[in-house]
C-alpha cells in the first residue's frame, strides 16, 4: 500500500511536468508583450527593457521555462507583475478559501443528494423518484452565477438572514456552497439511485435478508457500501468541476478565492499568476484523484495495490 | 414541393413515428411546451434585427434608466437607460450562434477525431487517447478560461473556447460506437468490396452515429449556453455594450438590491432556453433509444 501510495507520488512528478510546460508554452505564446503590459500605459523604451531584462523576458523560451522551472521546484512561482508581491502568497492567501468552499459545495451536494438517491432506489417509480427525476434537469439547467444572485436576492437582500458577500464565519460560507453544490445534488441523487438498484438486484442482497437480517441493515451495510464505490470514482471526478466552478461562484459572492485571483490576473494578462494559478488547481485536481484510488481500498477489501 | 407531399409531410408530423408525434400519443406536454419555447427563442434571435435596431440594443440613454417595465418598454430598462427587451433579444441571438458555432465546432472535431480514434487502432491513436483522457480530467470551465487566456476576450474566442474544450468528452463519446460498429457485419461487407478504409468510416461507420450526434448536438447546446454564459459573466465573453445574457447580468448586478428586474429578465431567459435544452435532449434520447430510460 505505502509502495502503491510512493509510486503513485512520483507518477505525479512527470504529469505536473507536463502541465506546467504546457500551460508555459501557452501563456508566452500570447499575442502582446508582457514586459510592456507590466510597465503600464505610459512606461518609456527604457523602462520596458529594464523589465524585459528584469524577468528574464528577453531569453529563449526554454531558457525562460527552465529559470521558472528551477524556481517552481523551490516553491516560487514568481512575482506578480502588478502588485510585485510573490505569487506563492497569493495563492497560499486564496487557495484555503477556494478550498473551503469546493469541499463546502461538495458536502452539501452530498448531504443532499446521496440521501435523496436512496430514498428513490427504495421506491422506484414512486413520487419521490419522480420528483428527484424531475427536478434534478432543473439543477443543472440553472446557470451558477443567476442561482447565486437570486439566493443572495431573497436570503440577504430580502430576509437579511445571511451576509450577501465576503468570507467570514460559517454564516458567509453557507449561500456560496449552496449555490455551488445545488446542481450537483441532482447528479449525485441519479448516481447514487443507479447505483443501488445495481447493487439491490445482486444474489447477496436477498441472501442477507433471506438470514434474516432487516432492511435498514441490508440497505446501509451491504447495499450502500457496494453503491459507495462508483459514487466516490464521479466525485472524484466531480471535484475538478466544483473547482472550476468556484471560479464563478467566488465572483458572484466577492469570495476571496483563488478563482477571482486568477481571473483578475487574467483581465490584467498578468503571467506568473495565470501560470501558478492554473498549476495549483491542475495539481489539486490529481491530487483528488489519487485520494480518490486510496479510498476505494478502504470502502472495498477486494481491491488492493499490492 | 407541391401541396400534397406538404400535406403528407405535415401528416408524418403527427403520426406516432415521428418524435412530435411521439411526445403527442404520450401526451408529454412538458416536452412539447419546450420545444415551443425553443422555438420561439430561435425565431427571435433569427429575427432580432427586424424586432428591434441594435442601436436600441446599445444606445446609452440616462434620462430613461431603470424603468418599470411599462407600454414603452415591455421589460423595463437598464442602469444605462437602454431597453431591455431589445437587449434580451440581441443578447439571445449572440448567446445562441456563439453555443450553435461551439457545438458545430466540438462535433465536429470529436466525432471525426473519436471516429479515427476508434477506427485506427494503432500506438499513435492510442497515444491521442491517453492526452484525451488526461484532458478530460481537467475541469472544463477552467480549459474553456485558458483557452480565452491566450486569445483574449470576445465573441469569436468565447466560441472557440467552448467548442474545444468541449472536444475531448465527444471524442471518448464518440469512439465508443465506432469501436462497436467496426466489428458489424456491414463493415466486413463494405471492406469485401473493396471500399477504402476512409470511405468506409464515413460514409458507413459514422453516418450510423447520427441519432448519438443528434441527441448529444441539443444537450451539448444546454451545457454550451451554460459555459459561455459563465465566461461573459466573469467578463471573458463579449466586451460591452455588446448584449450577451451573462455579460447583462455581470454589468447589472449593482442594481439587484432596488431593480432585481434587470438581472432576472436576462437570468430567467437563460435559464428557460437552457432547461428547454436539456428536456428536449432527454426526451429525444428516450425516443432513439427507449432502453436507455431505464438505465437513467
Amino acid at each position: 500500500m505505502i509502495n502503491y501510495i510512493i509510486r503513485r507520488l512520483i507518477l505525479l512528478i512527470p504529469m505536473l511536468f507536463g502541465v506546467s510546460i504546457a500551460v508555459f508554452l501557452i501563456l508566452h505564446l500570447i499575442p502582446g508583450d508582457p514586459a510592456r503590459m507590466a510597465a503600464g500605459p505610459d512606461a518609456s523604451e527604457e523602462d520596458v527593457a529594464q523589465i524585459r531584462l528584469n524577468y528574464g523576458l528577453d531569453e529563449p523560451l526554454y531558457v525562460q521555462y527552465g529559470i521558472y522551472l528551477e524556481k517552481v521546484v523551490q516553491g516560487d512561482f514568481g512575482n506578480s507583475f502588478r502588485t510585485l508581491a510573490p505569487v506563492t502568497e497569493g495563492i497560499a492567501r486564496t487557495f484555503p478559501a477556494t478550498l473551503e468552499l469546493t469541499i463546502a459545495g461538495m458536502f452539501i451536494a452530498v448531504l443532499f443528494g446521496v440521501p435523496l438517491g436512496i430514498y428513490s432506489a427504495l421506491h422506484p417509480r414512486g413520487r419521490a423518484d419522480r420528483v428527484v427525476t424531475s427536478v434534478g434537469v432543473l439543477g443543472i439547467s440553472m446557470p451558477g452565477f443567476f442561482l447565486g444572485l437570486l439566493l443572495m436576492f431573497v436570503f440577504s437582500l430580502q430576509l437579511g438572514w445571511l451576509p450577501p458577500t465576503g468570507r467570514g464565519g460559517l454564516s458567509h460560507l453557507v449561500l456560496p456552497a449552496v449555490t455551488l453544490g445545488l446542481p450537483y445534488v441532482a447528479t449525485f441523487s441519479r448516481l447514487t439511485r443507479s447505483a443501488m438498484l445495481d447493487v439491490l438486484s445482486e444474489d447477496y442482497i436477498r441472501t442477507a435478508r433471506a438470514k434474516g437480517l432487516s432492511w435498514t441493515k441490508v440497505t446501509y451495510r451491504h447495499a450502500l457500501r457496494n453503491a459507495s464505490i462508483p459514487i466516490t470514482t464521479v466525485l472524484g471526478l466531480d471535484f475538478g468541476r466544483l473547482l472550476g466552478g468556484a471560479v464563478i461562484v467566488e465572483s458572484v459572492f466577492a469570495w476571496p478565492g483563488m478563482g477571482r485571483y486568477m481571473v483578475e490576473a487574467i483581465m490584467a494578462r498578468d503571467i506568473y499568476v495565470v501560470q501558478g494559478t492554473i498549476l495549483v488547481f491542475a495539481a489539486a485536481v490529481v491530487i483528488v484523484n489519487l485520494l480518490v484510488d486510496l479510498i476505494y481500498v478502504l470502502l472495498d477489501p477486494r481491491i488492493s495495490y499490492a | 414541393m407541391s401541396f400534397l407531399t406538404l400535406v403528407s409531410h405535415m401528416r408524418n408530423c403527427f403520426n406516432s413515428q415521428s418524435f412530435f408525434g411521439y411526445l403527442v400519443c404520450r401526451k408529454n406536454y412538458v416536452i412539447i411546451c419546450a420545444i415551443l419555447i425553443a422555438a420561439t427563442f430561435v425565431i427571435c434571435a433569427i429575427s432580432a434585427p427586424l424586432l428591434y435596431s441594435y442601436e436600441s440594443a446599445t444606445r446609452v440613454d440616462l434620462l430613461n434608466s431603470l424603468l418599470l417595465p411599462s407600454m414603452n418598454h415591455l421589460l423595463g430598462t437598464d442602469e444605462l437607460g437602454r431597453d431591455l427587451l431589445a437587449r434580451v433579444v440581441w443578447g439571445g441571438r449572440i448567446t445562441l450562434l456563439v453555443a450553435l458555432f461551439a457545438v458545430v465546432i466540438a462535433m465536429v472535431m470529436g466525432v471525426t477525431i473519436g471516429g479515427v480514434c476508434g477506427y485506427y487502432d494503432n500506438w499513435f491513436t492510442s497515444v491521442v487517447m491517453r492526452f484525451i483522457d488526461s484532458m478530460i480530467a481537467f475541469p472544463r470551465a477552467l480549459f474553456a478560461i485558458i483557452i480565452v487566456t491566450i486569445l483574449g476576450p470576445g465573441v469569436v474566442s468565447l466560441t472557440l473556447a467552448i467548442g474545444i474544450s468541449t472536444i475531448p468528452a465527444n471524442v471518448r463519446l464518440f469512439r465508443g460506437p465506432v469501436l462497436a460498429l467496426k466489428q458489424r457485419q456491414f463493415t466486413t461487407a463494405a471492406k469485401s468490396l473493396g471500399a477504402s478504409n476512409l470511405s468506409i468510416l464515413f460514409s458507413h461507420i459514422l453516418p450510423n452515429t447520427t441519432s448519438l450526434i443528434i441527441v448529444q448536438g441539443t444537450l451539448s447546446l444546454a451545457e454550451a449556453i451554460l459555459i459561455g454564459s459563465g465566461l461573459s459573466f466573469l467578463g471573458l465573453g463579449p466586451q460591452p455594450p455588446t448584449p450577451e445574457w451573462g455579460a447583462m447580468i455581470a454589468g447589472s448586478r449593482a442594481q439587484i438590491t432596488q431593480y432585481p428586474h434587470v438581472i432576472f429578465a436576462p437570468g430567467l431567459a437563460l435559464f428557460i432556453i437552457i432547461l428547454s435544452f436539456n428536456l428536449i435532449g432527454d426526451a429525444l434520447r428516450d425516443y432513439i433509444d427507449p432502453r436507455s430510460r431505464k438505465a437513467l
